[in-house]
Formats: structure tokens, sequence, C-alpha cells
């Protein structure tokens, strides 16, 4: 699973975004992230998971260094990304976290062959090699994430949803980088779809020693998958630690509402609870309610709960939970 | 650099035969576009046509012979003769480099200016965006003809006022279509996957950008073609465009317009060529725009 | 065993420029009353198609060509379309899975369920928008006569697939249709939304079509489930036989390809689905079956009863258990 090497860490990250409708001149914000602080280790992969309006996919931005925060930092292996123009001014920098997104037919330009698509990635990345040394890359490339190399001569278009994200997943690695962001990367795929894609990445990850933010609302691939996993909920991490031990006995109320109504945990059958079943719809995140934000649909929110927004702390030894009553109700 | 697997030896010449044969197929897909093929081979001939003009022309444009003036087509004259006993087809020949010369630079002109525009606003967004917009929205807002009529006032007739005067007219609707293209394309991942690598934003403006917003740009620029030699000919018709004798075909409609009635010949002869080279432009426009877009090859391909 | 729908085999063929594609080809089944019979297919098995068929909404160039679908013993393709305005929304409901393309923007929700009940009862959509928001409440909707007069935009996605819900169930059909119904939603909402559908069923005394893609779901709501494979029926019986022992070689492969397995690569069935225009003659799972042979590569096999449920593969011909692994 990696050394203790700590490679990333977030800090009391924020990001709002306004909107443009605001009720008698007041501004309004939706807070897409609120006060996220997360620490990574070299080699581990953590899964991010949480439903629409969590705020993960935009954390996965904030990390792969694509949208400065509002208010605190991210610091990768000691650098502060958005501190100046690090990130444009330091390639070296930029290469080392890549990322991969949902949407298979939005992930490579149209108009340029496969081939040309990688190519330009590696010429980035390695200066003055001759056109057989990038042709090589680029073949050994695409043979690493599984495809055969008449896919180099075709357009995106000829290519199923799987190719084109696997072909995503080598123009990343044509980087070299360190850290890989996945968002949602086989939500749109069919399920047999799925695995050819997410066992790529499983191989490329001890391939090219990998750490992994493995973004997603599917619990069953966080247990197949993850180390690590952070539950988010309306922009904050409620849940953190390891996955095995999450699913065997997660704490926060929303984790246990999640597992028990994935109809693919249960089919693991790691932990169901019908005192958690789904009820009510997350509140808007423009406007959270005082508390706890979870109080609005949480079987056991009582007295502090609508009072007081409890903080991440380490409930127990190496499980982090938000809850004022997590312990209680074991 | 001694290749480990020689397996990746004809990776690098398969990829270049891939891409002889993709512009192959690309002149294919228009060949087979019968429309746009005529067109360009209309528009070929047109531009020879005037090329020519340099090294010969039947009659001199210029000579003007009051004895044979206004007389229909005839075997010394294919064409017949204008108002002032000019050969016609000579001073077509010759006139074709204004016609086609303007329209050709104003294009090109304006098409630069405004695609130039439009990429920046819909990348950049925010201020930039807004600036770019209000200006745009402001030229719009003068209908064509006056505008190119108000320029051309205010700098002069001639050859450069009317180039002048088309481009100014024709920029903003580039930026504007061109900015709606882009609008979209600046959502989709692979222009976040280009900031990942660390391409600069003029690279993936000029790499990323441009390059799927070019079907647009040319739809647009045949049919600024077409219209931008209407709009030359206007102008010249009204006496404010290429200024008599020179034989710009607007300007020969215009000298012969008070015979209209009695000798239509002087006047319908250069408007077939306008409409013709129009027409041919647009033609050429759609026919292009089909062949370059991958994704209509490809269909054209497998069926 | 009250049989409300009885499927002969259905045919239902897109005629397109490149070929015929046979989406649903030569299906037949039951439903019976009061059950939920789930319809588990990845994409290309025909399951939505079967779904549109029996509710009436096969449009060019799609095509029925053949078959019957007896509902309440009428056969259903029989019948005029006027006919089918009467039965479509009354004694047919359909829940789709997008409720942003299935409710107009400019409408408010509690207009468009009080058109859902006029369309089958008379008068104008005011008369019944009393009857709206009962249906609103229905359907679990809090303070539902102030979201009445809402537009779909100020809905989330779960409420919006609450308000396309309460139009299907407007008119207490006996069948309800629902294509994808959660797909769109998140896993929460999703919970949620379900189990309202089977309290409503339970309410209303219907029987449910559930079509969907996905497997689990269907092991914990279904009465019985229906696997189909490029355009065809491949397994069809109860939760517990298919998922303590599914028999066909797809089924399996489904129900693998979910069983997720701590830090363990995940299972796939190689290959793809068939060309529906030409598709492969005997078993078109045969391409991707571990055990085909060669009967399988050139005889269809059909549905037959093996151990308590339906199964159309040769493995299991004698009515034995032959071929489990």
């Amino acid at each position: 699973m990696g050394n203790d090497e700590s490679i990333l860490i977030l800090e009391r990250v924020k990001k709002y975004f306004p909107l443009s409708l605001g009720l008698r001149g007041k501004k309004l914000y939706v807070r897409a992230v609120d006060d996220v602080s997360l620490t990574i280790r070299k080699g581990e992969t953590i899964a991010l998971v949480g439903e629409s309006g969590s705020g993960k996919t935009t954390l996965g931005r904030i990390i792969a260094g694509l949208l400065p925060p509002d208010e605190g930092r991210v610091i990768y292996r000691g650098i502060d990304l958005y501190n100046g123009n690090v990130l444009s001014k330091n390639k070296e920098l930029r290469f080392k976290i890549q990322a991969i997104f949902q949407n298979p037919d939005t992930s490579l330009n149209p108009r340029m062959m496969i081939y040309d698509t990688l190519a330009e990635a590696i010429r980035v990345r390695n200066n003055g090699l001759t056109e057989e040394e990038v042709a090589e890359k680029a073949a050994v490339l695409l043979e690493n994430v599984g495809l055969n190399l008449d896919h180099l001569t075709k357009y995106p278009h000829e290519l199923s949803g799987g190719e084109k994200q696997r072909v995503a997943i080598a123009r990343a690695l044509a980087m070299n980088p360190e850290v890989l962001i996945a968002d949602e990367i086989v939500s749109a795929l069919d399920v047999s779809v799925r695995a050819q894609v997410l066992n790529v990445l499983i191989d490329v990850k001890d391939k090219y020693d990998l750490t992994i933010v493995f973004i997603t609302h599917d619990m069953g691939l966080v247990w197949s998958i993850s180390d690590k996993i952070a539950v988010m909920y309306l922009g904050r991490i409620v849940e953190y630690g390891d996955t095995e031990s999450v699913f065997r006995r997660p704490l926060h109320p929303y984790t246990r509402m999640l597992l028990t109504s994935s109809p693919t945990a249960s089919l693991i059958g790691y932990y169901r609870n019908d005192k958690y079943k789904a009820r009510g719809e997350p509140p808007s995140p423009v406007n959270p309610p005082k508390g706890c934000r979870f109080n609005t649909r949480c079987p056991i929110a009582r007295d502090k709960c609508f009072e007081e927004d409890p903080p991440l702390s380490e409930l127990v030894k190496n499980r982090w939970v938000a809850c004022h009553r997590a312990l209680e109700e074991d | 650099m001694e290749l480990a697997n020689t397996r990746y030896n004809n990776v690098l010449s398969q990829i270049k035969q891939e891409k002889t044969k993709r512009r192959r197929e690309l002149l294919e897909a228009l060949r087979k576009n019968k429309w746009a093929l005529a067109s360009l081979y209309i528009i070929i001939a047109l531009c020879a046509m005037s090329l020519v003009s340099f090294i010969y022309t039947p009659y001199n444009p210029f000579q003007f012979n009051l004895a044979i003036a206004r007389q229909p087509p005839s075997l010394s004259h294919p064409l017949g003769t204008d108002e002032l006993g000019r050969d016609i087809l000579s001073r077509i020949m010759y006139g074709g480099r204004y016609t086609l010369g303007i329209s050709f630079i104003s294009v090109t002109l304006g098409a630069l200016i405004g695609v130039a525009l439009g990429i920046l606003a819909g990348y950049y967004g925010g201020k930039v965006d807004t600036v770019i917009m209000r200006i745009v929205d402001i030229m719009l807002a003068f209908p064509t003809i006056l505008l190119a009529i108000a320029l051309v006032a205010a700098v002069g007739q001639g050859v450069k006022s009317l180039i002048l005067a088309i481009s100014i007219t024709t920029f903003p609707v580039y930026a504007r279509l061109v900015r709606g293209t882009v609008l979209q394309i600046v959502n989709e991942d692979y222009i976040t996957a280009a900031k990942l690598i660390g391409l600069s934003s003029y690279k993936i403006m000029v790499k990323h950008v441009l390059p799927n917003t070019m079907s647009v740009i040319i739809v647009q620029m045949s049919y600024y073609m077409g219209l931008s030699i209407l709009l030359a000919s206007a102008l010249g018709f009204l006496g404010l465009g290429v200024p008599p004798p020179k034989p710009e075909w607007g300007t020969m409609i215009g000298g012969g317009r008070t015979y209209f009635f009695s000798t239509p010949h002087i006047v319908v002869i250069p408007g077939i060529f306008i409409f013709i080279t129009s027409l041919a432009f647009n033609l050429l426009g759609d026919g292009l725009r089909e062949a370059l877009d991958p994704k209509l090859r490809g269909l054209l391909r497998r069926g | 065993m009250n049989i409300v729908l009885d499927v002969r085999n259905l045919k239902v063929y897109y005629e397109l420029g490149n070929g015929v594609v046979k989406a649903v080809d030569n299906v037949s089944f039951q439903l019976y009353k009061g059950e939920v019979l789930g319809i588990a297919g990845e994409s290309g098995s025909g399951k939505s198609t079967l779904g549109q068929a029996i509710a009436g909404l096969i449009r060019p160039p799609g095509r029925i060509v053949g078959g019957q679908i007896l509902f309440k013993g009428k056969n259903l393709l029989e019948l005029r379309e006027s006919e089918w305005r009467k039965i479509r929304g009354k004694e047919i409901g359909v829940i789709f899975q997008d409720p942003n393309s299935y409710l107009n923007p400019v409408y408010t929700v509690g207009f468009q369920v009080a058109e859902a009940v006029e369309a089958h009862n008379g008068g104008s959509p005011k008369h019944y928008i009393h009857k709206a928001i009962e249906l609103l409440k229905m359907v679990r909707i809090a303070d539902a006569p102030r979201r009445a007069i809402n537009y779909p935009f100020q809905l989330s996605g779960g409420m919006k697939q609450r308000v396309l819900t309460s139009i299907a169930i407007a008119n207490k059909p006996e069948l309800i249709i629902a294509d994808e119904p959660t797909s769109a939603l998140d896993v929460t909402v999703q919970a949620e939304v379900v189990e309202l559908l089977l309290e409503l069923k339970k309410e209303l005394g219907s029987s449910m079509i559930f079509i969907t893609h996905d497997l689990p779901l269907l092991l914990e709501i279904a009465d019985r489930i229906m696997v189909m494979y490029a355009g065809k029926i491949v397994e069809l019986g109860s939760p517990h036989h298919i998922r303590n022992n599914p028999l066909h070689p797809y089924t399996r492969g489904l129900l693998e390809s979910v069983r997720y397995e701590r830090k363990a690569k995940l299972k796939s069935i190689p290959g793809s689905i068939p060309s529906l225009i030409s598709p492969p003659p005997g078993c078109r799972f045969a391409p991707r079956c571990p055990f085909a042979n060669e009967k399988c590569r050139k005889i269809e096999p059909s549905l037959r009863q093996v151990d308590g449920r339906l199964v159309a593969c040769h493995l299991f011909n004698e009515g034995g258990n032959d071929g489990q692994r």
C-alpha cells in the first residue's frame, strides 16, 4: 500500500460559487467545497465518495490544480499549487498531477487522430525526440492500456466509450504523473465495459507507481479498488478511514445510509441497517441548515445536532467522523 | 536510439500511410459532391480568366468606340459592347481581378479579425468577452450597406476602401458565430486535458479550439465570398465602389443601367457573372464543410 | 394465478438505412397480477424496446412485426390509436428515465398532473387541481399545495421523478411500466423512489414491470427477474434462484461483474453484444460464452423449465442440472 509519505495535503480548502440571483441584494453562494482538509499518502488509492451536490467533483478539480480555491491550500510535496503561477511556470510540476474525467465523448479532440493526441502529450513531456521515438512511446502507451496498435490511426468517433476512456488514461500516463485523479471515469459506461477500464487502472497503478484519487458514487467500486475512503456531504468530508474498516463499521449516519441504500453494497453484504434507510433530500447547498448539515435526514439527530456543526474528528483510531452521536448508536 | 521492439518499426509508416489515405479521402469526399465540384471548377475558371487578363484580353478594356456602342453579342464581340463601345468580354476578364480579388482579400481579412476576436472572447470569458462582444454588438446594429457607404464616404473611394469596408462589416458576424462554438468547446474535457499537459493558452486556442470551429468558419467564409461580391458590386453600382473606367462588375452594371430596357445585355451579363460566382462559393462552402467533418466522412466510409 | 399480461412471440424490429435491427426477437412471457417483474439487461438487450412495445409507444422506424400482447385478454396490437389512448395513461401507466425530458418546462407541475387526470375524465385540467394535489401527496411530496404551482425547474431530480410517478398512477392503472425510473438519480434518492413505487403498487393493487440495467436492484425488489440479451430472453426466475444459482452463462457473467471483491480485479464478460442486424446463428451469446460448443453456434436454444425457472441454454437441455460449474 505504499509507505507513509504524505505527498498531497489539503488544508481547509473552500470553494464557493456565486449565484446571480440574490435576495434583496444579498449575495448568495453555492458552498461547493466548505472547509475540507485531507492528507493523501504516496501509493494509496483514496475514494472520494458522494452524491450530487457533495462537492467531490469540485474538490477533484481543485486537487488537480485546475481550480483555485477561495480559501485554503493544496500542497503537493511541499509546494503550494496555487501560490503564484507555479503550475504554469513549473512544467515538471504540472506533469506530476493528471486527471481523467467522466464523459468519454468529450475527452478526446474529435479532429485529432489518436496518435496525434498521444504524440502531443509525449512531445510536451519529452524534449527532442525523433518521430520514431514518439511513435514507439505512443505504441507502448496504447499497449499498456490494453488497446491494439490499430487504434493509433483512428479518430475518436470510431472508438467505443471504454476505448476512449482508455486512451484518456494513456494520455495522462504519457506525462509520467505521480498523482492521478479519476473523476467518475466509468459512470457513463456499461457495467461490463467498466471492468475493462478499471482493470487497466489497477494495472497501471502498479506499473507507474501511482497515487489515485478515485471519485465515484458507486460503493461497489470503492470496495473493490480503494485503500481509503472519504465520504463527502454538502461540501464537507463527513467520514474518512480505511475502506475495509468503514465498510464493516460505518460510523457516520450518512455513510450508513449510503451503504444501506446501495444495492451493490448489499450484494457484497458488509453493512446494512434499515434504521438508516434513505429518506429526505439533501438541503440546498446555498443555505445549509443550522448545526449538522445532515440533520434534515438523519434518523438519530438530536438536540446538539441542530445547534452545533460537528467537526471532523478522530473518534476512533484512524477513523475520522463528523458526527456528535456516531459512537452512541454504533 | 535502438528500438527495443521491432514491432514498433512499422508504427510510424502505418501512421503516415493512414494520413495520406485520409487526405485522399477528403478529396474523394469533395469529389463526390457534384455541386461542390462543379462550383470549384467554375471558380477556378473565373480566377484563371482574371489571371489571363494580365497578359491578354481580346480587346483593350478601356478603349471606347462610340461607333460600335451598345451592340449585342456577336462573333467579333462574344459578349457585346457596352454604352461606350468597349468590349464587354475583355472588361469582364479584366474586372474579375477587382471583383474576385477584393472579395478574397476582404473575406480573409474579415475572417482573420473576427475569428481571432471570437476565440479570445469565448476562451477567456469575463471582461474580455464583455468588451469584445459589446464592440461586436454595436457594429452589428448598423445595416451592412449603410456602414459600408459611410466608411467609403469617410475614407474615399477606391479598392482599398472597399476592402476596408467589407472587412469591417463582416468581422462581427464571424466573431459572434465563432464565440458561440468556442463557448461549447471550452467545456469539453479535451481542453481541460490540454491544460493538464501544460499547454499555453495560445497553443490550446490554436491547436484545439480553432480546428473545431473550422466548419463553422468555412461555411461563413464561403457565404461571405458571395456576399462581398454582391456588396462590392452594390457599392460600385451606387458609384461608391471601384470608380469607372475600371471594369469592376458592379461598376459595369452601374454604368449601363440607363440602357437596361433597350440593351439589357450591358447590365445582365455582369449580373450573371456576379450571380454565378456568388452561388459557386456558397455551394463550395457547403461541400467543404461536409468533407471536413471527420464524422460525416466516416459515414461515407462505412456506407 | 391471474395473468395480467401475456406476451407471445413478440418481434419488434427497427428498419434503418443499413439494415433491420431485430431489437426484440420472439419474446414470450407472462405477468401475474400484483407481481413486480424485473427486466434486466444491458444496452442492446431489447428491454426498453419491449417496454415501449407494451406501452404502445413504438413509432417508425420501429415496427411490431409479429406476435401478440394480450392485456387482460385483449390483444393490444390490434387496437386502433383511439382505443390505445384510452388504455395508455389509464390502465397502463408508464414512468420513464429522464424526468427532465418528460415534464414540460413551461407548465406547472400541478397542471401536468391534472392534465393526466383530465385526459381520461373529460372537462379541463382546472377541474382536477384538487385531485392533482392529492396525487402529489400520494407520492410523498412534502408541502404538496405549494409544490403544485412550482415549475419543473424548481424541483429536484427526485421530486421530478415523483411527479412523473404521480402522472403515471393518476388513473389507478393496473399495469405500471417503469423504464429505468431511477437510473438518473442519486443512490439514496433512488432507494426512496423505489420504495415509493413498491408501496404504491401495493396500494393500487397493480402489477409492475421494472426495467433496468441494475441487476442488484432487481434482486432486492422483484418477484421474478427476466434477463434479456440481444433481443432474447435468456433466463427468467426468482431472485433467490438468480442470486444463488444463476444458470445461464450470461446471467452468471452479469452477476459476477457486480460481485465486487476486495482488492481484486473486476470481472467482466469479454467481447461485446453481437450485431442486431445480422445476429450470429444459433445462440446469440455463443461468441462470448466460455461453454459454447458446436450445437450452441448452430441451433438457437429455446426457453425451457429447469430447476424452477426458465433458461434458454443448451447446457440445460434435458431439464437436468448439468453444466453447473
